[in-house]
């Protein structure tokens, strides 16, 4: 033991990396000046909201989960998975909500929900991965190596040292959107067992220390990623114990994703953008029940989100985005499902969200191979988010002007 | 560091024409020699393959063999197999052609996938090639199935060019559309009853649909005639940029990224001489002066391969499995042991960014440095977590360092580092012996202590930056 003591001491005596887990993190000291500069120089303050982005991987069957009740078409092209107009939830004169969206009447009610119509892109693409990279990087022209995320946060972090979760995906790989140049966007599974990952102090000192190298050899890249992992995780493990959740979930994906997002708002005040994506919307057969549960589970789990952050005095700064990477067929399968299609709704909820449908619904008798047209770019929402929300310039960001969609009061 | 010792060059082999080799393996192969070495995994035909598990046992109770499941039996077969280069060359061309489950979602289909590229992973490129473009699978994959004369569909004839053969920028849009008309009517059939009780076999195969085929005359990359599909890949097989690309690509998977040109233009040419010969072309590469120089050495990224089949063939862990296996009492328990550790590797080799089957696009996986970001480095620090944590586990402290008896911690983690082949600095196993002598504090009894140094260990060599690199 003595010899053990001994040892420790020496290295932390000998100036070793040892002990830089125990001093104040670089990047805060960084983050403290940057601000200080940007003040000084006049840079209009960057917005402290927070944007929550929640990804419905698979392709949500849109005409389902937002129904033109008044059409006869739908019932006519859908006459297995249709959802009976007794059982929807009207919103308008010709639209209604899929019955399991029952929990989000109240966001719809106080003007906090507002519903994008008709969402999607020219020369549609039908492969998930495709598309949703599309998506993702909002970039339907070509491959980009940034995502729309990556892109914004690389703005932040333009002007000095950031956060090291900034932004953050929860989740257990890492998400194209969220892919940037310079800040690293750290990707963690679950912040539930953080301080299991983090470690003992010690066992995070010796992983930093192990990661120290000669000079600069390809060696580099490794150590800057681990460290900003070691970074991510030693933040939201030393902020994360501080804050109990106020309000109830449930157990689903969606609530736990909302719960633990909930919690890193409540704790973290510099994180700008989250990310949560949750699958199984790719419902080729039997899809009603299954696509019933997701739906039910989306909206509690944003509904008991919104009601935290209204408890927490957020609900002002905080939005959540959501969407899909396609719709599907308008005409049920033989199966009782539906095969990858086009356009669908995209959600945008938030206390500063000026509710309500935007764009147009597609037209059940004007379909492009069996599918719903889009007839909204979905970068308008992006532009929207980004312009009137974030702070940002949507055009340096998205590489072009859109026309914003009056989405924020 | 230097590849000076015949034991350092048999280990470097190994970790490129392989997954790596635990500390009795190298002992083995460096007594046999470097030369025999390289002609044992070579020459892999000559060598019993390994114990097989019979995927067709995998199917569910629909009679369904789904993807991932398919993507597990691929992963243990790396994991056992007696012939890792072939393996390894299976790996490369499904990172070449780009085949996904995400469309091709048919196990069976996949499995025949595999196992062409298995077969053909060193033969001559023109076989492997018209193999895998007559494959159901690629066929299906980038929808050739459906190019048919009149409505042709440029999806395969597109990446056969840009992607396959020469690489962007060495075709007009011209010839894209003329080599999809020339492929029109290459398609592919399920057998019916008869030729399937005969041939034992249920999946589809390869069929030229001469009535989908489009006779025109056509033009491609300046030859004219009524082409038809072979002749496209033969046209492709004589542009001297196919041997480049294709060279040029070996040679950043197994011996360095971005050669110099010169090397380039003596490998292309052995390539040609060789007619196109994977093996002569590898048989140069592992014998080229340029394989055991510093700028080879430890210098490339492991991939989630590299990383996770080499610890688990370190450590013999699917040889552990059959141990343990042994007290299971029934078939369907020790399948259900093997399908859980399989899974778990499976599930963290996703995790790291490389699930077996599911390349992101058809250009493959990005590779090289994009391997590693903070997600990916967590995951490669907790897969310390999923091998090391149990004390119960199947790879314990007897397991990997026997009943020998240690002077210091320090010489554990020399041991240790021998085990995993992690070339760490003396600086750096100190680091780790400093922070593995303080656990004592924080465990209960020898055993526990032991397990946990173990564990702990691990954790600091897989996150250690040496240790990303084979």
């Amino acid at each position: 033991m003595a010899e053990n003591h001994s040892r420790r001491d020496f290295l932390v005596r000998s100036g070793s990396v040892l002990a830089l887990g125990l001093l104040t993190p670089a990047w805060l000291r960084g983050v403290a000046l940057a601000q200080k500069t940007d003040r000084l120089n006049g840079v209009v303050p960057r917005s402290d909201n927070v944007l929550i982005v929640c990804q419905l991987s698979g392709g949500n069957d849109g005409l389902n989960t937002v129904i033109p009740y008044s059409e006869k078409d739908y019932y006519r092209l859908r006459p297995g998975i249709g959802i009976a107009e007794k059982e929807q939830i009207p919103i308008s004169g010709h639209l209604a909500l899929h019955p399991a969206l029952k929990p989000l009447q109240g966001l719809w009610d106080s003007g906090q929900l507002a519903i994008v119509n008709g969402a999607g892109y020219p020369e549609h693409n039908r492969s998930h991965f495709s598309s949703m990279k599309i998506w993702q990087t909002a970039s339907p022209e070509g491959p980009s190596q940034t995502g729309w995320l990556g892109n914004y946060l690389d703005l932040i972090g333009s002007t000095g040292p950031v956060s090291p979760v900034v932004g953050l995906c929860l989740d257990n790989s890492a998400n194209p959107a969220l892919s940037a140049r310079k800040v690293s966007v750290p990707t963690i599974a679950s912040l539930d067992d953080i301080s299991e990952l983090a470690g003992t102090q010690d066992a995070e000192a010796a992983m930093r220390a192990i990661q120290q190298m000669d000079g600069n050899t390809p060696f580099g890249h490794v150590s800057q990623s681990t460290n900003s992992a070691l970074d991510a995780v030693h933040e939201l493990n030393s902020m994360l114990g501080k804050y109990e959740n106020v309000i109830e979930y449930k157990a689903d994906k969606f609530s736990s994703g909302f719960r633990q997002l909930a919690k890193l708002i409540a704790v973290s005040p510099l994180t700008r953008v989250a990310y949560l994506s949750i699958g199984g919307f790719d419902t080729h057969a039997n899809q009603q029940d299954r696509h019933s549960e997701l739906l039910g589970n989306f909206a509690s789990g944003l509904s008991a989100f919104m009601q935290e952050m209204q408890q927490i005095g957020m609900a002002q700064r905080v939005t959540v985005l959501a969407f899909s990477e396609f719709g599907r067929r308008v005409k049920e399968n033989g199966s009782g499902g539906t095969d990858h299609g086009q356009a669908g709704p995209m959600f945008i909820a938030g206390g500063s969200v000026k509710g309500g449908l935007h764009g147009e619904y597609p037209s059940l008798q004007d379909l492009d191979d069996g599918d719903l047209k889009y007839n909204l770019d979905f970068r308008r929402v992006y532009a929207s988010v980004l312009d009137r929300f974030m702070q940002a310039d949507s055009e340096k960001l998205l590489g072009q002007r859109f026309e914003i969609l009056p989405l924020f009061s | 560091m230097a590849l000076d010792t015949e034991r350092k060059k048999v280990a470097h082999l190994l970790r490129r024409a392989g997954f790596g080799a635990g500390i009795s393996r190298i002992d083995y192969f460096t007594e046999l020699g470097l030369d025999a070495t390289l002609e044992h995994l070579l020459d892999y035909e000559q060598v019993a393959e390994g114990p097989e598990i019979d995927v067709y046992e995998l199917t569910n109770n629909n009679g369904n063999l789904p993807a991932p499941i398919v993507s597990g039996w691929w992963l243990h077969r790396m994991m056992v197999t007696k012939r890792p280069l072939q393996a390894k060359l299976s790996l490369f061309w499904h990172d070449h052609f780009g085949c996904s489950a995400e469309k091709v979602q048919n196990g069976y289909l996949l499995v025949q996938h595999i196992r062409l590229l298995n077969r053909h992973a060193s033969s001559d490129f023109r076989t492997l090639l018209l193999a895998v473009a007559q494959d159901p699978t690629m066929l299906r994959f980038l929808d050739n199935n459906v190019n048919v004369s009149g409505k042709p569909n440029e999806n395969f004839a597109r990446e056969l060019m840009e992607l396959f053969t020469m690489g962007i920028g060495n075709y007009t849009e011209k010839d894209v559309q003329e080599a999809a008309r020339a492929l029109t009517g290459w398609s592919f059939q399920r057998p019916n009853r008869i030729q399937a009780a005969l041939r034992n076999k249920v999946e589809p195969e390869f069929i030229f649909r001469e009535n989908q085929h489009d006779k025109g005359i056509k033009t491609f990359l300046g030859v004219s005639g009524n082409l038809g599909g072979e002749d496209v890949i033969d046209i492709l097989l004589d542009q001297p940029v196919t041997a480049r690309y294709i060279a040029t690509k070996l040679w950043s998977w197994f011996v360095y990224e971005n050669p110099e040109e010169a090397v380039v233009d003596r490998i292309a040419s052995v390539f040609l001489g060789s007619g196109y010969s994977v093996k002569a072309l590898l048989r140069h590469m592992f014998t080229s002066e340029e394989f055991y120089s510093a700028r080879a050495e430890r210098a490339l990224y492991k991939s989630p391969a590299d990383f996770v089949v080499g610890i688990c063939r370190s450590v013999d862990l699917p040889g552990v499995l059959d141990l343990v296996s042994i007290f299971q009492d029934s078939e369907k328990e020790k399948r259900q042991l093997l399908r859980g550790a399989v899974g778990g590797m499976m599930g963290s080799m996703q995790n790291m960014g490389q699930f077996l089957l599911y390349p992101p696009t058809v250009a493959g996986w990005d590779g090289g440095a994009a391997w590693v970001n903070s997600a990916t480095m967590l995951e490669r620090i907790k897969f310390a977590d999923t091998m090391f944590q149990k004390r119960n586990g199947p790879i314990n402290w007897n397991y990997l360092v026997g009943n020998r008896r240690f002077e210091s911690v320090r010489e554990v983690v020399d041991r240790l580092c021998e085990v995993f082949d992690a070339q760490l600095p003396a600086a750096k196993k100190e680091i780790v012996a400093t922070h593995v002598e303080g656990l004592l504090d924080l465990t209960r009894g020898e055993e526990q202590y032991r397990q946990e140094m173990l564990h702990q260990a691990s954790r600091l060599i897989f996150g250690s930056p040496e240790f990303q690199f084979c």
